[in-house]
Order: C-alpha cells, then structure tokens, then sequence
C-alpha cells in the first residue's frame, strides 16, 4: 500500500496528464460504488486496460469508494427504489426487463441503480474537479510542500525511500 | 489518440477473462455439487449428500449422480435415493435470472432406503412442527378389541352398575310413605266419628223435644235445616278427600305396575351394553380392514405433505409487480410486468423411474412450479406400469393445481391390478390377527382435495386369498368363530369412502366381509348372548323382587286409610237419612 501511495505521490508529482490520474478515480469511483460484481464493472476493467488511466490511482480510489459504498448503501437504495418506481420510468424499465442483457446486469435492483446512477451523475464533475485540484498542485502547492519542514522530516521516512526508490523506475503508468 | 489507448491493456484483459473463465470452470462441478448438498441440508434439514455433479455448457446441463436425501425423522433412512438425474436448462432464462427445465430425468429412484451412517444434521433453527395426520372419526384408527362375551360376570357386572328397578322402587316407597303421613294428619281433620256421634245427639235432641219434630213446629224447622246442612257439608268434604284419596291410590298402583317391567328393563339394558349382539357383527369388517385403511390413508397424507412443498413459494410474492422491502447491503430487485411470464423456477417436463419393492413403473411429471399462477398450467402426473414384480398393472395420475391460489385443487387416480399379496398383513392387533397368506388385490381409488374439502373413494376387492388369523385365533369365542371363517374364504371387496375437511375427515367403510363373519359367528353369539341374557334376568330380579314386596306392602297400608274414608262416609249418611225421614 505504502509503495500504492507512492507511486501515486510521484505519478501526482510528474507530468503525467492530470486527465490520466483523474480518469482512473472517476472509473474506480463507477466500480467501488456500485456491486463489484455487476456485468458493467467488466466494461470498467475493459476501460482501465485498455485507456491510458493511472492503474495506482484506480486501485486506491476503488479501495477508497467500496469502503464508501458500504456507508453509501442505504442512501443508494433510497435513490434506486425512487428510479425504478418512478411513475413516468415504469415503460422503460418494463421495456429494459424484458432484455435478458439488462436483466444479467440487474439494473432493477435498487442499490445498484441507485449507486450508478450517483456515480454516472458525479462522474464528470468529479473528473474535472480533480484535474483541477491536480493542476492547482502543482502548479502551487508542490513546490511549498518540498520546502515545508514536515515534508523534510518525510523525506527522512521509509516513504519517502519508497518514493526515490519508485521515482527511479522512471517512465509513466 | 495513442496518448489514450494502450492496446497491450485488451491483451491484458482477454487474457484475464479466460484465466477466470478457466479457472471458473474447472471448480464449477465441485460448486455446484457443494451448493446443492448445502442448501438441500439447510432445507431438509437433514443430510443431503451427492456422488457427483456434471455440469456442460453446451447444450447447458446439469447430471447428479447418486442423490441421497435423509428422512429428518429418520436420521439412518434416505426418504428418497436418486441414482441419476439428469436436466436440461434454458440458458437464456438462467441469464435472465430464471431456472428454467426443459427436460429432467430421474432413474432409479428408490424411496426409504437404509442409511450406512447417520444422516442427522446440527440445526439452529427449531424443527417446525408437523402435525400428526388427523385421525378420521369413528374408531378406524384404534386399536381393535372384540367383546369378551364369554367370560362376562354377571354379579361383577351387578355390583359396578346400578339398578334403575332399585332406584325407583326405593323411590316409590318414599314417596308412599309421604303420602300416608299426609292422609293421616288429613283424616284428623276430617269430620269422624266424635263429629257424627254430636250430631246424633242433636238430632235425638231434635226428636225427643216437646212434641218431637212436630212440636214448636217453626223452630225446629230452623234447626233441622241447619244440621241438614252442616252434615251434608261435612259429607261434602269426606267425598272430596275420598275423590282425591282415590286418585292418588290408581297413580300409586300404576306406578307399581311400571316398576314391576323395571327389572326386565334393566336386563334388557345390561345386555345391550355388555353382549355384543349378532347385529353388532355388522362392522366386524370394520374391525378388521379398519387399521389397514386408516394406515394407508395416512401414509398418503404424510406424502402429500412432503410434495406440496415444492409447490410452496420460497419467497412471498409483492404486491402486484414490484417488491419495495427495503434491504440493508442486498438491495431489492424490483419486478416488472413480463411480456412473455415465465416462473422463476419451472421443470417443464420430468420424466421419473422408481424401483420400490413390487417392481418398477416409470412416468413423467409436468410443470413443476410453484408460481403455477404465472405460467398458467397445473402440476400434473402420469406414472404407470406392467407385468412388474408384484402387479399386473399399475396406473397412477392426478395433478395438483394451483393456478388460481384461492381455490387450489388436487385430484388423484390410482388403479392396481393383480398386487400379488403373500402373508400381508390386515390388521397386526394382538386381539384379531388377520393375515392374507396369498391372494390377488385390485384397487381403484379416487381422490380429491378442493380447498379443504376432502372427497374420495377406494374400491378394492381381494381374490384367490387364503386367510390367517395367527396366534389370536381361539383367544376369545369371537375370534374362535371367526378363524374358520375367514378360513373358507377366498376373497372379499371392501369400498371406502372418505368425505369432510383435511383436518376433520370421516370414513365409511363397508365389505362384503361383514356378511361372512356376521353369518359364522352370528349362532354363536346369539346361544351366548341368550345364556347371558337368562343369568342376568335371575340375578336382576333376584335383587329387585324383595323391594317390590315392599313396595306392594306399602300400597296396602294406604288401603287402611281409604277404608277410614268409607266408613266415615257411611256413618254420615245414615246420620243425613236420618235428619230426612218425613216428620
């Protein structure tokens, strides 16, 4: 985890396309939230494999976000249950059920419907909010940070080895 | 675009899947046979166990090999044994979350078969309780005992039971007894002879007056009219006490006359309650077909019970299309209207073997569900057999039906012929063993269940039967007669039927064999319902004569007082025939 954390650290501190770093917490966010064994979080490692996403960041955050989830569930059935009884909905679902593809994927249960559709809904926020911050970084903060006497003290740590050791790999995920 | 994609990533992927996919298969066998020894336990609630599972995915099936379901109740007995079931799923309704079967077979399927070790398992969950099928009304169910005639004391049975005779004689007596402490008290109050002897003297008076009646001529007018009245009045109240008097003695004497028929009453009592009359041989088939009937119509209803579960739904169904039961981690799937409804568990058609003892028959079950109000069809069944071990022919069908679930409908027919029988037992009682040692059965039997209301009936006749009556023969004069009987007989027919509720059923049952044993043990037990009948008359009115003296006794002491009453009477209308002579 501590070389997780690194890696993450240098990849954050690199120049890695934000876009990169912040794709792969949205995408993580989608699996972690939502029932890891659903038929779309295939789709999701399909894309982590196959975009050019920052693999660290989607295993920390989809750590981060089935943790969450967990917290989240009786906010994600409220939601889920309002979706799929909703009156003006009940054609679509009707149609939906009657796909053998939507029903594999159980979209009528109400914690998964409901998680994914949090997460579809703050997933573009999310994404640009964390190219965002990532950009504000470092552009601001990074070079603060270096010279900060606790992150002196770090560099002194088992983490900061890690992180030279990781920095030394070189190259990009 | 490059910058985006890493096409060694889908390399990555495809190689992954196949990995798990690989991998996935690889276990499948060994998970699905634990998943169905494991659920099945937990839903027996005894051992389940399996040889092997097979599961192939083109075309998609499933094969068990060697499935062995213990009897909860019986922890060393399989309640049934498959030796090989074999089934055919829709793969596009497993994808949409539906088990359906195409085609099943089940071979060898052996019922109540010995266990080598302890099928019992560990539960937390309390064993529901099952209820003993009802008994139907009637006696069928209980043990038979036939009346001991022979050796009935008739001075035991005297001591234990009271006489009504006794009862009312002793009554009587009392109430005699009162009435003549009445009279008594009343004849002090009614005028006598000291009263009559006054009014003689007054009339003496009257006559030796100055001149006799005729002297003073108005007044004493006057006073022979007074006394005329005053005698006639008191003559008056002797006739009504008379009247009364007479009323009460033929009341008296006619209760003494019913009370001399209380003794033979009292016989006639005794014997209908202590002998069994020839007329009571009627339901001698009864007694011995009775236990074997009631034996089999509860086996059947102990299987009916073990069916009907899987017709029961495992989970209650929501309103209408949708459940809204909130549940914490699992979500709640909510369902929607079907185009085409399927259940979500149908065995469309399943063909089955069974080997039991009497040989092997073969049939198919169709459409096992237990949402048979969504696909629309009842469960029905055919199973049928020939020229097996021990039957000639078997055929069994019905269908249990559930389509609408507010008036659910069961029926079954099953017809045997030629059952071989050898050394069957009718009725295993220690008081009337009855055995077939050879014979032929044939059996129809129709049977219905509508709600609750239970209908059906069971003909079956016996033939070419040689018949035992074991150890018990010779035991009681009942079964002595009844042995050679049943000996000489080759054959008998016997008709149940069955009508009421599930809980609260009743059974008539009637044979020709009735008819048979009333007729051989019909003489003897009249010759000893008769001696019975003259010992119990002796000894009745040996114990009621005495009080029925006394009684008549007591009705001649009232005589006394009527005899008071007519002579009081007498003396008073001397004196009134007096007072009347012409002056």
């Amino acid at each position: 985890m501590i070389k997780m954390i690194a890696k993450l650290l240098k990849v954050i501190n690199s120049e890695t396309d934000p876009g990169q770093i912040s794709l792969a917490f949205c995408l993580a966010m989608v699996a972690g939230l939502t029932p890891l064994n659903s038929l779309h979080n295939l789709f999701i490692f399909l894309l982590v494999l196959l975009l050019r996403v920052n693999i660290s960041a989607f295993i920390l955050g989809l750590t981060f976000f089935t943790g969450a989830a967990y917290l989240l569930d009786p906010l994600f059935h409220q939601v889920g249950l309002g979706i799929l009884t909703a009156g003006a909905l009940q054609g679509l679902w009707t149609s939906l059920y009657n796909i053998t593809l939507f029903r594999l994927a159980k979209f009528n249960n109400s914690i998964l419907l409901g998680s994914l559709f949090v997460s579809v809904i703050a997933f573009v926020p999310l994404y640009l909010l964390l190219n965002l911050l990532i950009r504000k970084y470092r552009e601001h903060i990074l070079a603060w940070v270096q010279k900060t006497r606790i992150m002196q003290l770090l560099k002194t740590s088992r983490l900061y080895s890690v992180y030279q050791a990781v920095s030394g790999w070189g190259g990009q995920s | 675009m490059k910058k985006w994609i890493r096409l060694q990533g889908l390399f990555v992927f495809i190689g992954l899947s196949l990995v798990l996919t690989i991998f996935w298969l690889v276990l499948l066998d060994g998970i699905v046979k634990r998943t169905i020894e494991s659920y099945g336990t937990r839903a027996v609630g005894a051992k389940v166990e399996l040889a092997d599972a097979d599961v192939k995915l083109f075309p998609l099936g499933l094969t068990l090999e060697g499935l062995a379901v213990t009897n909860p109740d019986k922890p060393m007995e399989n309640i049934v044994e498959i030796s090989r079931t074999a089934l055919l799923l829709d793969p596009l309704q497993l994808l949409r979350r539906k088990i359906i079967v195409d085609e099943m077979s089940l071979t060898g399927i052996r019922l109540n078969t010995a266990r080598k070790t302890s099928g019992a398992v560990k539960t937390s969950r309390p064993k529901e309780s099952q209820q003993a099928p009802k008994k139907p009304a009637g006696g069928f169910c209980d043990d038979v005992s036939l009346p001991a005639i022979d050796s009935l004391d008739v001075q035991k049975i005297l001591s234990a039971e009271k006489l009504e005779s006794l009862e009312l004689i002793q009554k009587l007596q009392n109430e005699i007894q009162g009435e003549n402490n009445n009279w008594q008290k009343r004849l002090q109050e009614l005028p006598g002879k000291e009263k009559f002897d006054l009014y003689r003297s007054r009339i003496e008076k009257l006559k030796s007056g100055s001149g006799g009646f005729g002297a003073g001529l108005l007044g004493s007018v006057g006073d022979v009219a007074s006394l005329q009245k005053e005698i006639q009045a008191d003559l008056d109240r002797l006739k009504n006490a008379q009247k009364e008097f007479d009323q009460l003695k033929a009341g008296v004497g006619g209760q003494i006359q019913q009370i001399s028929a209380a003794p033979l009453k009292d016989v006639e009592r005794l014997k209908q309650k202590y002998a069994l009359s020839p007329q009571g041989l009627d339901n001698l088939g009864k007694l011995v077909l009775g236990q074997k009937v009631c034996g089999g119509l509860q086996k059947a209803a102990e299987w009916y019970e073990r069916v009907k579960f899987v017709l029961e739904r495992s989970k209650p169904k929501g309103d209408k299309e949708k459940e809204v039961k909130p549940q914490r981690g699992a979500g709640t799937y909510v369902r929607f209207r079907e185009y085409k409804p399927l259940p979500d568990f149908l065995i469309r058609r399943a063909r089955a073997s069974f080997v039991i003892e009497a040989g092997e028959f073969s049939g198919k079950i169709e459409n096992i569900t237990p949402d048979q109000d969504i696909l629309g069809r009842p469960l029905t069944f055919v199973f049928s057999g020939e020229k097996l071990k021990q039957f000639q022919a078997l055929k069994m069908e019905g269908s249990i039906n559930r389509v609408d679930p507010e008036n659910p409908a069961d029926r079954i027919a099953l017809q045997i012929r030629e059952y071989k029988l050898r050394n069957a037992s009718l009725s295993s009682s220690a008081d009337l063993p009855v055995t077939i040692k050879e014979g032929l059965a044939d059996m129809d039997l129709q049977a219905k269940l509508e709600g609750s209301s239970l209908n059906g009936n069971l003909t079956a006749g016996v033939k070419s039967a040689s018949f035992g009556t074991g150890e018990g023969a010779g035991k009681g004069a009942v079964l002595s007669a009844i042995g050679p009987a049943l000996a000489q007989l080759s054959g008998f027919t016997v008709k149940v039927d069955v009508s009421g509720t599930v809980s609260d059923y009743q059974m008539r049952l009637s044979s020709d064999l009735d008819q048979a044993l009333k007729s051989a043990a019909g003489k003897m037990i009249q010759q000893q319902v008769e001696k019975f009948e003259k010992d119990l008359k002796g000894a009745v009115l040996a114990k009621a004569n005495g009080p029925l003296d006394q009684l008549k006794t007591d009705q001649n002491s009232l005589n006394v007082i009527g005899s008071q009453l007519a002579d009081r009477l007498k003396l008073g209308s001397g004196l009134l025939g007096n007072v009347k002579r012409p002056f």
